[in-house]
């Protein structure tokens, strides 16, 4: 549209310029039949005048006509009919297909688009549209001015044949009724034309015929037209290099004709999916409406105007062939109009003279029989193309023509026309006076009678005008001076013309006129002193279209109105234009003119890319509509330009799916493919069933386009889009996956090896715990470096882990549990990069596809479609986060997740336990089995075991240290006697015992061990990881590990709790432990468990443990819900062995012991007990390691508190020394065995036991949880600047309660004393103050009797009176102590020292002897020293004795 | 006001940042589903005259933009220049303005949330319930 070939003027000239007629006689046909051209072809490259030419207006002016054109037309052509017209037109708009690179980009702000510089299909459909449009009543435009004889010299009688065919012409033109071709009025300009062949005819004959006729019709009429000059047989050679002024014009009309070759193609078998509402069949014609008024109001379409049917060609568009009699009947205008569509019109005028031409059509295509007139023509045509034209004629014959020509016009035509135009002038202006008026007067004054609606009022006026009436006299001067190009004195006419109709209700006339009159204004151009009149335009097309219905001539008026108005640039006028004349009744045209509407709306000033989308979009839906395929898909491709990526879904829907439809029709098979891809997205908004259509759609066009690239030989596996693959999800497994034939009935209570699991955290601590214990018990002393470089094995690569490095995996070990399994033959490097898969439709059954019978489907009628494709997998890293750069711009990390390294064979451990209950009590005690099989293919060396709870799991292994002391704890509990053993195994890593020799491949070993169940009650997830090694280790892959969770649940059982203090009544250093059992059991709970407590056992480096009551001899039974409290009495073994020793040493003691249940198990009892013993004295590893596991985790308090022990660290020995102080270092063991009962009545007697693990003085210790207040550090807003710079004093350090406790004491006097206080008024009583220093430090002991405690002070001279408060040490009587008031002791580690004291007593009573402090600090003589915990009150009772 | 409507608020790159439908009659369903994608096209197509209207007026409220077929356009530009647009095929100029101000509201609420990243869907629940709410409250009428 952008670049027309011809100007907005020429464009309008040419398509108005004076029509001649030419009848040729036979002869004269077969002479121009040599060069292969007949008459009107031969004249037309030469039809168009060079030069200029003047003519003169009535007023005698002369006004210059630049290139004037005649169109020369065979007398007997008529306008094809209409259904034949329709096809030309389409045909001629689908053989016009744009040039690939006949684009050029447009970019307005975020859209970039390439557009279709030229629409030559359009101008194509306009110029043919134009021709094929019958001459009009209303009108002279399309009027023969002229008609031309031709005969040929080689005619006997060329003057008769003149004559004849002057009558002819006379007939046809006044013959009743009148039919076609129509002429410009009555006496039209004659032309003879005598053709000479100069090769054949006789110069000598021509010469004198050619002076007759001369003298018969006058010289100005006549010409002798010279042609082939040139031999035929000669012309063969010399033709090449002639120039062919005729095929850029019959090229172009013989493609009209041209079938389009798409017609053929198939279009899609039925759909597949039965709901299609997209669907673009004809009959889908619900998808868009068919009428497009926007932005303006449409005109009314109903205002009762009474005229049937138009009679124009394209209006019986979707007529079918039996309804052409009914509209013709119809036709109003039959009795003037000889129209083609009339049954009885078979014969076109001149009929003798197209019996002519038929032996000459049948001599080219030899086909007397030609029903199918297109068809023929085609063949011809196709025949005459190919052959070369005007290789009779040479250069000298061209310019002949050209004279000829320019003779008719300058010598005949132009001064017919002047006197034409001076005959009719003066006509008018004769009559403008009287006769006009009074016609009108006449006219008004019967006018009066006639019916006025507007449609009869058409209808009479139509009939009423003569030919020669006045109104029409102007209107045909007019269109005279407008083909001549005098436009204002058209102009003048038209106007008055308009005014006459319009009066006169004429309305075809009227808009006509109006068409014209703007039409001559503008081709005045910039000389005219006028406005272009646009509102005339607009009046003539809306009279046009809503009063006369006569919808092909609003059609023409709006070609050239859009064309006007975008050489003025008002482009969205133009487009308003061109969208008003869309409307149902020609979809093709509707198509054309939407597409022009779109052009127009991207070429203006501010462009409208969106309303340029969407008009393509509607003009792509008509032409689908119509059949125009490749116009359709272009359509709908340049839409998409602008949709593409905005997420209007449904509308990228609806053109992806028009598009590969309309592609697949077209066989663009991988167009349509991908067209079809872009329907399957993440977020389609169809429904289910659409979408279902969708998939079956791609996979039917995906086959086809498979089938046929087999066919062309290269397979390739396309990528598929179904399903979504989330490559940030893939993970890559490479442990072996249990099989299902490993798994038995035992098994299913226990988790069976779950490979991913969601504590990775937990996994690769114990992992890394397993690898530096290793290390470490190897000897080698880096463990620190060892641990800084660990990395954790990991079996499940996914996005969350660190994917930088290569993945390790193992020959026949790798098994990626995405839906793939991979098996590795051979070491090396492997790449994953996609999957290659079938995807396929089910057949959709009712019963089986919920959705789809959810959704209304009838059952599929297509059988299962599967295509071959593949999905390459895409993984991405981490996103970077260190650096600044990274943080600013999105980075990612390598991801080689899926390129693992495969490296030699390795054992591969396969573990289950065996005989797990699915339900234990917390403490029970159960034998099971361990079973570990190499599944490998190399032998298994060493199994080391880590669990996140160690005291769950024993071996019981006589070869292992552990039994040694079998027979320690036999022992112990028949003699309740002291045992010692040496400490075991003391690590949270059990090495599993396995035969000396390992495992070898396929190899199994069941081991015996033990579990005890866990504290607390609940479920419970054990975590293991066992840790084997190769026999020799070759490959990179040093260790394997297996992870092994079992999960059980636990119910309740004892809950025990121990608390340790001082004694004070013995010097001695002597504790008190006091144990607290509860029977968990709530009473309502389903399974009644009775509980007896066994046996108690102390395991301690340093203590033995005594009873202190004799409630051991009975059963200590505890019903459910049930409390009982058992003291005893711990004394500090001699500690006269080594330090070393001690600390290596466990020593049993025997507490309390229920003899009756004995051991109460078989002997394994006695080993595992100690295994287990072992495991609970790391308790407090453990608890380190697992703070150290949230500290990783990130746990706030935690990390709070390492940074306190860190801050502690640099005087750990000094403060390990004073720790002793308070450090017990005791181990309970309570035995217990429970008599459950369960709901179904069944009891069975367990056996369990539970360790208490009593740390330091003083604080409660059990085997359920504390719930610990947990302390919040002050939440701090700013950075404390004093923190860091504070000085750490070591006086700081050690805990205030541990400071306190530092020395015990005790007070020894005799109990009463006897005292003669008339003798002497003073008594004077003696007591030993025993100082005992607990830690393994020196310790500066005070001793101080001045300054009394707080509660002695209070009640200061008061003694006599007795207190009011309650506090004990008010009632006694105030003493005073002599000596020195300050006693400074320096204590060794564990000395003991005696001090003396003598206290003062002035009368009998009852005194506190306990009434001093004492006040003791580590011997650094930095600090005062802390107040040490008072003893309870030593009393001594003085009494009064005469003596 | 009784009639069909399709609402659609574009972001800046021209692309739907929330679509919805109300119907106060239920009688043509099937035949809306049809049109869906014809009221894209249709509100897509007149963010250009959206454009060309918005240096015409101070007021965010555009009235009837736009025309096509039985389908009235109105469009309403937020500060943050956020095209609301609604299709209607019954005039109810006060309904579709007092939705549009109570929409740009909601919207404004929901832009202040750090997680929605403006220009993108909104698939809110809450966003969703209150337009049905001023559905029904200004267009149903």
């Amino acid at each position: 549209m952008a670049d027309c070939k011809q100007s907005v003027h020429e464009f309008i000239q040419s398509t108005y310029s004076p029509m001649v007629a030419v009848l040729c006689s036979n002869d004269a046909e077969s002479v121009c039949q040599k060069n292969n051209l007949c008459f009107i072809e031969l004249v037309q490259p030469f039809c168009r005048l060079t030069s200029e030419v003047h003519i003169r207006d009535p007023s005698n002016l002369s006004h210059a006509i630049h290139n004037l054109k005649v169109i020369m037309k065979e007398f007997d052509s008529l306008p094809p009919q209409p259904l034949l017209a329709k096809k030309m037109l389409s045909e001629v708009v689908s053989s016009c297909q744009p040039t690939p690179g006949d684009t050029s980009a447009v970019m307005t702000g975020e859209y970039n688009l390439h557009i279709a510089t030229s629409t030559p299909w359009y101008e194509q459909y306009r110029e043919d549209f134009l021709q094929v449009l019958p001459p009009a009543e209303h009108e002279f435009l399309r009027h023969y001015v002229a008609c031309i004889f031709v005969v040929s010299t080689n005619h006997a009688e060329p003057l008769d044949i003149f004559h004849k065919l002057n009558q002819q012409q006379h007939q046809q033109q006044h013959q009743t009724p009148k039919k076609l071709p129509k002429w410009f009025s009555p006496n039209i300009f004659k032309y003879y034309v005598l053709l000479h062949d100069v090769t054949d005819g006789e110069e000598s004959k021509a010469e004198a015929v050619y002076q007759s006729m001369k003298s018969t019709y006058g010289a100005h009429a006549c010409h002798l037209l010279q042609i082939n000059s040139c031999d035929q047989r000669t012309a063969q050679y010399s033709s090449d290099i002639m120039p062919d002024p005729w095929s850029q014009f019959l090229g172009r009309k013989f493609n009209i004709v041209d079938s389009s070759p798409d017609d053929e193609a198939p279009s899609l078998p039925e759909p597949p999916a039965q709901c299609l509402p997209l669907e673009l069949t004809t009959d889908g014609q619900a998808t868009f409406p068919n009428s497009v008024m926007e932005a303006s109001l449409s005109p009314s379409q109903s205002d009762g105007v009474l005229i049937s049917e138009s009679s124009f060609v394209e209006n019986a568009s979707e007529a079918t062939e039996g309804s052409e009699s009914s509209l013709s009947s119809t036709n109003p205008v039959e009795e003037i109009v000889d129209h083609p569509l009339l049954p009885d019109n078979e014969e076109p005028p001149g009929g003798d003279l197209h019996k002519k031409h038929a032996p000459l059509q049948n001599h080219v295509n030899n086909d007397p029989l030609f029903e199918d007139p297109l068809a023929t023509l085609h063949t011809s045509i196709e025949k005459r193309k190919h052959m070369p034209h005007g290789i009779c004629l040479t250069l000298s014959d061209h310019d002949r023509l050209r004279i000829f020509v320019h003779e008719f016009c300058v010598r005949g035509l132009l001064p017919y026309v002047e006197r034409q135009i001076r005959t009719l002038n003066d006509q008018l202006m004769s009559r403008k006076g009287i006769h006009r008026s009074l016609f009108s007067a006449t006219k008004k004054w019967f006018g009066g009678s006639k019916p006025v609606t507007q449609g009869l009022n058409l209808q009479n006026t139509l009939l009423s005008y003569g030919s020669e009436s006045p109104e029409l006299q102007v209107r045909r001067l007019a269109d005279l001076c407008f083909m001549f190009q005098m436009y204002e004195l058209a102009y003048q006419s038209y106007h008055t013309a308009k005014r006459d109709f319009s009066t006169d209700h004429a309305w075809p006339h009227f808009a006509g006129s109006l068409e014209m009159a703007a039409l001559s204004v503008f081709m005045q151009g910039v000389n005219s002193q006028r406005q272009y009149p646009n509102h005339y335009m607009e009046t003539a097309i809306s009279t046009y279209l809503s009063t006369c219905k006569l919808p092909e001539y609003a059609t023409r008026a709006t070609m050239f109105s859009t064309e006007v108005l975008k050489y003025t640039s008002n482009y969205s006028d133009a487009a308003i234009n061109l969208i008003k004349m869309t409307s149902e009744d020609s979809d093709l045209r509707s198509g054309l003119l939407l597409e022009q509407a779109a052009y127009c709306f991207i070429h203006m000033p501010k462009p409208m890319v969106r309303k340029y989308a969407f008009h393509m979009i509607l003009a792509g839906h008509r032409f689908s509509k119509v059949g125009q395929r490749k116009h359709a898909l272009r359509s709908y491709c340049q839409a998409l330009q602008v949709y593409r990526g905005r997420h209007w879904s449904l509308a990228e829907d609806h053109i992806n799916f028009t598009i590969g439809r309309q592609s697949f029709n077209l066989k663009q098979l991988e167009n349509a493919t991908n067209a079809f891809k872009h329907l399957l997205t993440n977020d389609s908004q169809q429904t289910a069933s659409q979408q279902n259509a969708f998939v079956r759609e791609y996979l039917f066009v995906y086959k086809q386009l498979l089938a046929q690239t087999e066919q062309e030989g290269c397979i390739m596996l396309a990528q598929l889009p179904l399903p979504v693959i989330d490559g940030t999800t893939i993970k890559l497994i490479t442990a072996m996956h249990p099989t299902a034939g490993q798994t038995d009935g035992d098994e299913a209570a226990v988790g069976a090896g779950e490979p991913i699991s969601a504590d990775v955290a937990v996994w690769e601590r114990l992992e890394q715990i397993v690898c530096t214990q290793l290390d470490v018990d190897a000897g080698g002393g880096g463990s620190l470096q060892r641990a800084a470089a660990f990395r954790p094995t990991i079996q499940c690569f996914t996005q969350h882990t660190n994917n930088t490095h290569h993945p390790l995996t193992v020959v026949d070990g790798t098994c990626p549990h995405l839906h793939v399994r991979l098996t590795p033959h051979m070491t090396g490097k492997l790449h994953i990069t996609g999957l290659g898969y079938n995807l396929g439709t089910q057949p959709v059954a009712p019963e089986t596809a919920s959705e789809a019978s959810a959704a209304g489907a009838k059952p599929s009628f297509i059988s299962t479609i599967t295509v071959r494709g593949k999905q390459s997998l895409e993984v991405q890293g981490l996103r970077l986060n260190s650096s600044k750069a990274e943080k600013a711009s999105r980075e990612y990390a390598d991801d080689h997740r899926l390129d693992p390294v495969v490296v030699p064979s390795m054992p591969c451990l396969q573990v289950s336990l065996r005989d797990v209950p699915p339900a234990m009590l917390c403490g029970e005690l159960r034998r099971v089995s361990l079973e570990l099989r190499n599944a490998g293919r190399s032998p298994l060396r060493h199994v080391y075991v880590a669990t996140s709870h160690p005291e769950f799991l024993a071996f019981s292994n006589r070869g292992d240290d552990v039994a040694t002391t079998g027979g320690g704890v036999t022992a112990m509990t028949a003699g309740g006697g002291a045992v010692r053993v040496a400490k075991c195994q003391h690590s949270l890593v059990k090495r599993v015992p396995l035969p000396p020799s390992g495992l070898p491949p396929g190899g199994a070993v069941t081991l015996p061990a033990w579990i005890r169940g866990l504290n607390t009650s609940g479920r419970h997830k054990v975590h293991m990881l066992f840790y084997y090694l190769p026999q020799e280790t070759t490959s990179k892959l040093r260790y394997r590990v297996l992870r092994y969770t079992a999960s059980l649940t636990m119910n309740d059982s004892v809950a025990v709790q121990a608390t340790a203090s001082r004694q004070y009544s013995d010097w001695q250093e002597g504790l008190v432990v006091s144990l607290e059992a509860a029977n968990m059991n709530q009473v309502q709970d389903s399974a009644i468990t009775e509980v007896s407590m066994t046996q108690v056992i102390c395991a301690s480096s340093s203590w033995t443990l005594h009873p202190l009551s004799q409630i051991h001899k009975q059963d200590v039974k505890l019903n459910p819900a049930e409390k009982t409290s058992l003291c005893f009495k711990s004394v500090r073994l001699p500690s006269n062995q080594g330090v070393d020793e001690a600390a290596s040493a466990v020593h049993f003691s025997c507490a309390y012991s229920d003899n009756e249940s004995g051991g109460g198990g078989d002997d394994d009892d006695e080993t595992y007990s100690a295994a287990f013993l072992m495991a609970t004295l790391y308790d407090g590893q453990q608890t380190d390691w697992m703070s150290a596991l949230l500290s990783r985790t990130g746990h706030p308090q935690h990390h709070q508190q390492q940074q306190q022990q860190q801050r502690r660290q640099p005087d750990t020995r000094r403060d390990a020394a004073l720790d002793v102080a308070v450090r017990v270092d005791l181990t309970v063991i309570v035995f217990w065995k429970a008599f459950v009962v369960n709901e179904l009545g069944s009891s069975t007697t367990v056996y369990g036991r539970h360790h208490l693990q009593v740390e330091t003085l003083n604080t409660i210790c059990g085997t359920l949880p504390m719930p610990t207040p947990t302390v919040k550090p002050v939440m701090k807003f700013v950075k404390d600047a004093n923190e860091q710079s504070e000085p750490v004093t070591p006086a700081l350090l050690t805990d205030a309660s541990t400071l306190e406790q530092l020395v015990t004491y005790c007070v020894r006097h005799p109990a009463l004393i006897q005292h003669d206080f008339t003798q002497n008024r003073l008594c004077v009583a003696r007591a030993t103050v025993i100082l005992h220093n607990c830690c393994e430090e020196p310790v500066s002991v005070r001793l101080n009797t001045s300054s009394r405690d707080t509660n002695t002070t209070s009640t200061d001279g008061d003694a006599a009176e007795p207190a009011p408060s309650p506090a004990p040490p008010a009632s006694f009587d105030r003493f005073t102590w002599a000596g020195a008031s300050f006693v400074n002791v320096r204590l060794r580690a564990r000395q003991t020292a005696e001090l003396q004291l003598r206290a003062c007593v002035c009368r009998p009573g009852v005194f506190n002897l306990s009434d001093f402090a004492v006040t003791a600090a580590p011997d650094s003589g930095a600090h005062q020293g802390e107040l040490q915990r008072p003893i309870p009150q030593s009393l001594v009772i003085v009494q009064h004795s005469e003596s | 006001m009784a009639g069909n409507y399709y609402f659609v608020m574009v972001g800046h790159h021209d692309n739907p940042v929330y679509e919805m439908e109300h119907s106060s009659a239920s009688r043509s369903d099937a035949k809306r589903e049809d049109h869906r994608h014809l009221s894209e096209f249709i509100a897509h197509a007149a963010l250009d005259l959206v454009e060309e209207q918005l240096w015409t007026t101070n007021n965010m409220y555009l009235k009837i933009v736009d025309k096509f077929n039985e389908w009235f356009v109105s469009a309403f530009v937020t500060a943050g220049r956020m095209r609301l647009v609604m299709l209607h095929d019954a005039k109810n100029e006060d309904g579709i303005k007092s939705f549009f101000t109570e929409i740009y509201e909601t919207y404004t609420k929901h832009a202040l949330n750090p997680f929605y990243e403006p220009n993108s869907r909104i698939k809110s629940v809450a966003f969703d319930r209150k337009a049905q709410i001023y559905a029904r409250k200004f267009l149903t009428g």
